[in-house]
């Protein structure tokens, strides 16, 4: 399912909120189309990573390789021009409520056209186009929106974190990072979204990293699981050959979680 | 309460009522203008709705720059200092025998530093939009004093006022310019990426700027486009008057605030629409008018206008938690 390049690498990298340290040293690889779960308990650093990567935060110190090259991702822009997006775990925050969702899906990226044919500008918005086109990716990821000019206020908590996902998804994104996606939805909306997150892994050829409180679904969708414990990478195994156990012991770092780290190698 | 009231109507009834509450200032202005036919003479004639829309022009100039605000998430409030700059500014450059082109970019320029520095202050700096032009509002004004010392000058070239007092196929040339200028914004605000931009940072500035769009350049741009119209606004002010003093518009930020809220344009940015807010600039201007038709004291006018902001905003609410079931 994965080749073997790897996508991302991140060589010896820190961060410290003043006499907090978030992240000591961490080393991480994620491959071409690879799933990585990346469990952890509260306060374990799962998400200032992934802030760092997603150019949310600047790392204190240490290297980021993408694609084969050196990077210096210090603001969400350059990470949208690498291919690098985020699904945060609170997408109220990520979407504009009272817009449609054709206008989230499409926020920051908006299509235009020329208003008079014959000149380059000014160029106007395409919403017919958008609409279409918005109704389209819905359909196809069968996200359950009946129309796409409604604002997004209207909408459940499942629909709205699809909606953000499409518009993600819109970009075609080489590295998806997504942020505890299902931490606010209900049982049968999380299976949904768990299937979808699957699904695109695989149809779409991207990599995603997962951040998730719960072990259940990173076992259920990822290829291989990184362990953090107070900012440092503890330990990696694959669901095929690890138990839950076995990882929440390195979660918790209760004694004995060194030997598997090392039998997963 | 908020179930059973989703129970009670149905869906199309909803979404008609969403349309209405959506244009109500329009429908109030109507039942006020047919009401006022019969109660006020002289209301319904076209002298007086001249006279309204005359009124109007400079106050609903002055609303665009502070809705364009609104709409992006900020408060402006050195809209009306930047028109007394403004003004003062090009009559001074007039006075001082500059030709009137010179005089007129001037005033354009004056409003687009203010608005620049606004921008600055709180992009740049980081301020709250409040503090940044709660300084411009004192400061400017403060400038505008200063520079002419507190004195009025009189006597204005007549083609620099023709944009305030002159007339076009016997429409006064204000009235054409405010109906221009609202057809303009509103297109830009509904049409281009910019105006999109304007909205969504205003709905939700995290997911814009997460998103990638510049928080900067557009926030800077809202500031200075509101610079730009309220000194534009200034120069008509002063070509009506053929005069320019700094004590221009004092206390228009309300109305201009007031007009905008009242036009269901939310104080907490991303929700609203340019002819909503005219729409409650004609209707304030409508019940100062009407208030002057039957001689009321102005003493009472700010009462009544306190009334309707809070009727505005209450239906505004309402309206917000409709939207949550009908959209």
């Amino acid at each position: 399912m994965q080749d073997d390049r790897a996508l991302l690498h991140m060589e010896h990298v820190s961060k410290s909120f003043g006499e907090v340290r978030a992240l000591k040293d961490i080393n991480m690889v994620v491959y071409n189309q690879e799933i990585v779960g990346l469990v952890g308990g509260n306060g374990a650093g799962k998400s200032t990573l992934i802030k760092i990567i997603a150019g949310l935060l600047s790392p204190d110190s240490g290297a980021i390789f993408f694609d084969g090259e050196r990077i210096n991702i210090d603001n969400p822009r350059k990470a949208f021009e690498l291919g690098i997006y985020t699904l945060h775990q609170r997408m109220e925050e990520m979407l504009a409520p009272h817009h449609s969702v054709s206008a989230n899906i499409f926020l920051g990226n908006e299509k235009t056209k020329p208003l008079f044919k014959v000149l380059p500008w000014p160029r106007v918005l395409d919403k017919r186009k958008m609409d279409a086109y918005a109704m389209e990716l819905l359909r196809s990821l069968s996200i359950n929106i009946d129309s796409v000019k409604r604002p997004v206020v209207s909408y459940s908590g499942g629909q709205r974190q699809a909606v953000a996902l499409a518009g993600v998804l819109y970009r075609k994104p080489k590295l998806l990072l997504l942020d505890e996606p299902t931490a606010a939805l209900g049982i049968k909306e999380k299976f949904h979204l768990l299937n979808l997150i699957k699904r695109i892994g695989k149809d779409e050829k991207i990599s995603i990293i997962l951040v998730s409180h719960n072990l259940e679904e990173v076992f259920e969708v990822v290829d291989r699981i990184v362990v953090l414990r107070n900012g440092e990478i503890v330990g990696e195994c694959r669901p095929c050959s690890a138990s839950k156990e076995e990882v929440v012991s390195m979660i918790v770092g209760a004694k004995g979680s060194e030997p598997y780290a090392k039998n997963t190698q | 309460m908020q179930y059973t009231f989703s129970r009670v109507v149905g869906l199309q009834q909803r979404q008609l009522l969403t349309i209405i509450l959506e244009n109500v200032v329009w429908i109030i202005l109507c039942i006020f203008a047919i009401i006022n036919a019969f109660v006020t003479p002289k209301f319904l004639t076209l002298l007086n709705i001249r006279n309204i829309l005359i009124n109007a022009s400079i106050l609903g100039i002055v609303v665009i720059a502070e809705s364009l605000c609104l709409l992006s998430g900020h408060l402006d409030l050195s809209v009306e200092s930047t028109l007394a700059f403004g003004a003062v500014i090009g009559a001074l450059l007039l006075r001082n025998n500059l030709p009137v082109p010179i005089a007129i970019v001037s005033v354009l320029l004056s409003g687009v530093a203010v608005g620049f520095l606004n921008g600055l202050l709180v992009r740049k700096v980081g301020l709250n939009a409040f503090v940044a032009t709660l300084i411009t509002y004192i400061g400017v004004r403060g400038v505008a004093l200063g520079i002419v010392e507190g004195k009025t000058i009189w006597n204005l070239p007549v083609s620099y006022c023709f944009l305030g007092a002159g007339t076009l196929f016997q429409i006064p040339v204000q009235i054409l310019v405010l109906i221009l200028f609202y057809i303009f914004f509103h297109w830009l605000l509904t049409s281009t990426k910019f105006g999109r931009h304007v909205y969504l940072i205003g709905d939700n500035p995290v997911a814009a700027w997460a998103r990638g769009v510049n928080l900067d350049r557009v926030i800077i741009s809202v500031f200075v486009i509101s610079g730009f119209l309220s000194a534009f606004a200034g120069w008509m002010q002063s070509g009506r008057v053929n005069s320019a003093t700094p004590n221009f518009a004092t206390g228009m930020v309300f109305d201009a605030m007031a007009s905008a809220i009242i036009g269901g344009v939310s104080l907490q940015g991303g929700v609203g629409s340019l002819p909503m807010a005219l729409g409650g600039v004609l209707l304030l201007t409508s019940i100062n008018n009407v208030l002057n038709l039957h001689a009321v004291s102005p003493y009472w006018i700010q009462t009544i206008r306190a009334l309707m902001i809070l009727l505005a905003v209450l239906l505004d609410s309402f309206k917000r938690r409709l939207v949550r079931y009908a959209g």
